[in-house]
């Protein structure tokens, strides 16, 4: 069976791939028992840190440019495009608001709206119902195999390596 | 790397007490205490198409209170004009400055744009400032401002080599390369400097000898370790490893390949170094200290001690990769 571009749903991780930086980067300690809470909505941003600290991460996080071109090449090639992360329910409204086009994005798979985070198969599950053919595009070699093994495709955004390239490989471009 | 560095887990494998390497614990906390505190300040810093890096010290997060700042802003220039990034560069230093850093205009006086750093690499147009750039981007660039577009940049610097066509070979050896080109480059400046710059001899006699050397034999261990690797994992690994400060990286490399219990000499040697370095009496006292005066001096003497006793813990390192990765060591290590 031969699929269309629309019948593909490229999932892009935000952290490492289409966004920086990591909490870890701007948190003076960083608690990871609360952050397995958080990116699972349960745990609320307040009790995660202080307000100081999140409105630094708030200021310091963007979208990479690089990366929102080739989301806009791939959209404009007819794909459908997803935002599969593990990351706080109250950072999505800020890296929403950065899209220039609020179009660009399909779906948002979330962690802490959803409940569920990668690689837990239930987040892969939720995936895979979205879209005929899903390809994640992650940093983490542990997300990477958790989602191959569930079915969906995936590319490792490598630094360094030619991620355009290597996704239209994918993609069969 | 991403936040503050947790150097528990290796050393409890060593085997070493929190007093033993109390000093490597200091400078990782403090670098990261400092990056945490710059990156919250300095958020709105520069304009977008530039981004902010630490490199030095506080890059290889063994900063102290006494370190400088090495303060390195790249900018590409279809998103910004060359002179709005130098006077962003400008601005920014000055912030630092304000803030209680020491920015030294030195090598990275200016803004540098990243298409200088990519686009001619080994070729008449490539300098030494070219060189430092991408040598310490790739292995002890931590950002500062614009975390979106430092990450795009350290990506096109790894790329550079990842890419070449013809010369990145099956190792990435172009890469390896450039940074052995790196290191002997600083080891011969040290020479000018202090000959013929007047520069003080002691303070840089003994940073060649600690964590010059450390970092050299950082990305020693890593490629002989990438070495072995499946073609398939080699660049990945490679990119994930030399942004990790000099003893992880060293410890990740000789792990799989049964040697880490050498890291121990490594650490209690390198320990001893950042103490002085963390010390301002003992800088200064450094600063001071006349070449031909230097066998009074307890401090040196010390120092120059302990410069050996890291010099055998290196040979011991050097000696494994030769047992477990010869033919990487020598073909491409040395030959």
């Amino acid at each position: 069976m031969t699929l269309a571009p629309s019948d593909t749903l490229v999932a892009f991780d935000l952290i490492g791939v289409l966004a920086e930086p990591s909490w870890r980067e701007l948190a003076p300690t960083p608690d990871l028992a609360r952050w397995r809470r958080l990116k699972v909505g349960a745990l609320e941003e307040p009790d995660f840190w202080d307000s100081s600290t999140a409105a630094a991460y708030r200021a310091c996080l963007r979208l990479r440019p690089d990366r929102l071109a080739l989301v806009a090449h791939l959209r404009a090639r007819g794909h459908r495009i997803a935002v599969a992360s593990n990351f706080a329910r109250a950072w999505a409204p800020v890296v929403r608001a950065q899209l220039p086009d609020p179009a660009l994005v399909d779906r948002w798979f979330i962690s802490g709206e959803l409940g569920v985070a990668k690689p837990d198969p239930g987040f892969w599950q939720i995936l895979r119902a979205a879209a005929a053919d899903v390809v994640l595009v992650d940093d983490q070699r542990e997300n990477l195999a958790g989602a191959r093994a569930a079915g969906l495709r995936a590319v490792w955004a490598l630094p360094g390596a030619d991620l355009p390239a290597r996704l239209l490989a994918a993609l069969g471009a | 790397m991403r936040g503050p560095v947790d150097y528990a887990p290796l050393f409890a494998e060593l085997g070493l007490t929190a007093d033993e390497a109390a000093n490597v614990l200091a400078a990782a906390a403090d670098a990261h205490a400092r990056l945490v505190a710059l990156r919250a300040g300095l958020a709105d810093a520069l304009p977008p198409g530039c981004a902010a890096f630490a490199l030095g010290s506080l890059g290889r997060y063994e900063s102290s209170a006494a370190s400088d700042l090495d303060l390195a802003v790249v900018y590409q220039p279809d998103r910004i004009d060359p002179a709005a990034a130098q006077q962003a560069r400008q601005r920014l230093a000055a912030d630092l400055r304000a803030r209680g850093y020491d920015v030294a205009d030195k090598t990275f006086h200016s803004a540098v744009a990243l298409g200088a750093l990519l686009g001619d690499i080994g070729g008449r147009n490539d300098t030494n400032d070219h060189l430092t750039y991408r040598a310490l981007l790739l292995t002890e660039g931590a950002w500062l401002c614009n975390a979106d577009q430092a990450a795009a940049v350290v990506e096109s610097l790894f790329g550079a080599y990842a890419r070449g066509a013809i010369t990145r070979g099956r190792y990435l050896t172009s890469l390896s390369n450039d940074l052995q080109r790196y290191y002997r480059t600083i080891c011969v400046d040290y020479r000018f400097k202090v000959e013929s710059a007047g520069k003080h001899w002691a303070i840089r006699y003994f940073k060649l000898r600690h964590s010059r050397k450390l970092w050299h034999l950082a990305n020693l261990a890593v490629f002989c370790r990438a070495a072995l690797l499946p073609d398939d994992e080699r660049d990945g690994w490679l990119a994930e490893q030399l942004p990790r400060p000099p003893l992880l990286r060293t410890a990740d490399a000789l792990r799989p390949l049964g040697g880490l219990g050498l890291c121990a000499g490594l650490v209690r040697a390198y320990d001893g170094f950042l103490a002085a370095l963390a010390d301002p009496q003992a800088r200064r006292a450094l600063d001071q200290l006349g070449y031909d005066d230097r066998e009074a001096s307890p401090l040196f003497r010390r120092l120059r001690d302990g410069a050996e006793r890291f010099d055998a813990a290196a040979t011991a390192v050097v000696g494994h990769l030769w047992d477990t990765s010869r033919d990487h060591l020598v073909r491409y290590g040395m030959l």
